[in-house]
């Protein structure tokens, strides 16, 4: 369809057009550089390594939930046993403060609730060596 | 412009590229790029853009890899990822671009204008007259001469008639001719 001429004038038109048409160097690395990552292995293996990242650090968000909440029910039981002992002390220190009776004492103790498991170890602990025997 | 043994070649290269070889998608990468580049630099006579957008078809391309079926047709879709990303960027440029007097283009265009006043003057005198010829006319001048496209590949990727390509590019050769006597007589 085209004439001659025209083919001639499309190479001289080619010819004139290559002469200014260099490529910048370095284009084609540059090129390749920024469009690697998108290939689609590269994506997989980037979202893999997110991935176990990821899984990482919801294994140590759940470990640190596990522990934390383990650690509030040990204070928290803890803090229940404290709570009861402090009281059981009291009363012991305040009955033994009271009364010089052993009665007195298991009475007071025994009415806030102290067993008598409680109380033998409180008067061991607390009263003089010989005078919990008593 | 595409033989059986190009097809060959891209259908090696993308099946590995697209499985993530590095080394396969460089080879892809040196083959197409200078081809997208110079089409697009033709476009929009700006060095710089035209590594941009080259950047941004190939960034594409690798995404979508995986999921093209490689059937001869790879040269047809990376010009129309690029003639697709051109003309998002014309646009949003002529969007964003604002009147300017010729003068102040000239002074914060020192590189243009030194390589305008390097190129001879049939250079000078092509450029004008594309700039002369309607869209369509140079879009299919560009792809032909600049970016190395076959008839055939340029009328599956304008979705033009064979014929309606032929005669187009005919009828623009010819203007351009024309245009460029013009240019060149009148600076004689």
């Amino acid at each position: 369809m085209d004439t001659p001429e025209d083919i001639q004038f499309a190479n001289t038109l080619r010819v004139l057009n290559a002469s200014a048409s260099s490529i910048p160097p370095g284009l084609s690395a540059r090129v390749f550089q920024a469009s690697v990552v998108h290939l689609p292995n590269q994506e997989i293996a980037g979202r893999i390594g997110s991935r176990t990242s990821f899984q990482w650090k919801a294994a140590a968000a759940i470990l640190i939930l596990v522990g934390g909440s383990i650690l509030a029910w040990q204070t928290s039981s803890a803090r229940d046993r404290s709570t009861c002992d402090d009281r059981s002390l009291a009363l012991v220190l305040e009955a033994s403060a009271s009364s010089s009776g052993d009665e007195n004492f298991i009475g007071l103790a025994s009415a806030q609730g102290a067993g008598f498991d409680d109380l033998d170890f409180e008067m061991r602990s607390i009263l003089p060596a010989g005078q919990a025997g008593r | 412009m595409q033989d059986s043994d190009d097809e060959e070649f891209d259908r090696e290269f993308l099946a590995r590229a697209a499985k993530g070889d590095a080394v396969a998608w460089r080879v892809v990468v040196e083959y197409w790029s200078p081809r997208i580049f110079r089409y697009l630099r033709s476009n929009t006579r700006n060095e710089e853009l035209a590594e941009e957008i080259t950047q941004s078809v190939f960034c594409t391309i690798a995404r979508k890899l995986a999921d093209y079926v490689e059937q001869g047709h790879f040269e047809s879709w990376i010009f129309r990822i690029a003639i697709n990303r051109l003309r998002d960027e014309m646009r949003r440029r002529k969007l964003h671009a604002r009147p300017m007097d010729s003068d102040i283009m000239a002074d914060i265009a020192p590189q243009k204008v030194a390589e305008e006043t390097a190129a001879p003057e049939e250079l000078r005198a092509l450029r004008d007259a594309m700039d002369q010829l309607p869209d369509l006319d140079r879009e299919i001048i560009d792809l032909r001469h600049q970016g190395g496209m076959t008839f055939q590949q340029i009328a599956v990727l304008l979705a033009e008639p064979m014929g309606t390509l032929l005669a187009r590019h005919h009828r623009a050769i010819r203007k351009l001719r024309d245009l460029m006597r013009r240019h060149m007589g009148d600076s004689a």
